[in-house]
């Protein structure tokens, strides 16, 4: 009888270390596969913002050259004004000049 | 076989079975933990993927304007520099030609000359004049008499020029003031041009770029 009871005391902590065996087990999956997951997303993180990064500097530089023909753009039509404003200058010049003689010289409010 | 064997075997049994089950909850929670983190991570770098391109985008629009505006200014600058270039070669030219027609219009000058004292004349209003002309024009043969005649029809007052002996230095005009030296009038070439500078400048670039 004795016999008996200690072989079932015996077989309950061998279940007993066996489910304590499985928790252990559970505990590393758990731990482990957490760890490696989490450097995995780390990386993944990682590469989609410096893909980012890459594509907004990308977008800045290309930009730029777009700034460089629109600046260019403008500076030309300056310069095509400033070239139409010296040929209209040109026509009236002399007149100009005549009407400050006018007013200097001939003393003549003509201005 | 003892009575006891198959109560063993039941109780190892179910230790297993609750073994097996543990480690399958465990990989199920993983597997659910790693999916949720996936996602949150996936979102989290879809929000700084966003962020960026929006700076991105902020900063294009910001440079453009920067850019544009100071190429506009630029051009304005262009602009202007070129009317103010314009504006002074007229008066260069002006100069220029007041010394031709001194030179070559004498009488015309000496009747311009003349009128300029009547008007200075008339302008000061007082009835002694001291009258200040540079070398080449002190040796004009100015009536001083007639235009001081001029100047009292106009002002009712006997008027007096005195010529002084100290010479200016100016194209030509004559330079006015009282025998105290309070009120001096500037009427050479130079003073009237310099004077009314502004408001010349303006007219010329309103007949230049008209």
């Amino acid at each position: 009888m004795f016999e008996k009871l200690k072989m079932i005391k015996d077989t309950q902590l061998e279940a007993k270390e066996i489910i304590n065996g499985a928790l252990k087990k559970a505990d590393m999956i758990s731990q482990g596969l957490l760890q490696k997951s989490m450097k995995v997303n780390e990386e993944s993180y990682r590469v989609e913002v410096a893909q980012a990064k890459k594509k907004a500097d990308e977008m800045l530089e290309s930009s730029s050259k777009g700034f460089e023909k629109d600046i260019e753009m403008i500076l030309s039509i300056a310069e095509h004004q400033v070239e139409e404003i010296e040929m209209h200058a040109k026509t009236n010049y002399d007149k100009a000049v005549n009407d400050v003689i006018q007013v200097i010289f001939y003393r003549r409010e003509t201005l | 076989m003892s009575s006891v064997d198959p109560l063993v075997k039941a109780l190892l049994a179910e230790a297993h079975e609750t073994a097996d089950q543990i480690i399958l909850n465990a990989r199920k929670k993983v597997r659910d933990t790693l999916n949720e983190q996936e996602k949150k991570g996936g979102d989290k770098a879809k929000e700084m993927v966003k962020l960026i391109e929006a700076n991105a985008r902020k900063k294009v629009t910001i440079n453009k304007q920067q850019y544009t505006a100071s190429a506009e200014i630029k051009a304005e600058w262009l602009i202007l520099e070129k009317e103010h270039q314009m504006v002074d070669k007229v008066l260069s030219r002006v100069n220029t030609e007041l010394h031709n027609l001194i030179k070559e219009k004498p009488d015309d000058y000496l009747h311009v000359l003349e009128s300029l004292i009547v008007e200075g004349g008339i302008i000061l209003g007082v009835p002694d004049l001291e009258l200040f002309l540079n070398e080449r024009d002190s040796h004009l043969p100015l009536d001083l008499g007639n235009l001081g005649q001029k100047i009292g029809e106009k002002t009712g007052l006997k008027i007096t020029i005195t010529k002084s002996a100290k010479k200016i230095d100016a194209m030509g005009g004559a330079i006015m003031q009282t025998p105290d030296g309070k009120i001096v009038l500037n009427h050479t070439f130079e003073g009237m041009l310099n004077s009314s500078k502004n408001e010349i400048k303006f007219k010329i670039a309103q007949i230049l770029f008209k």
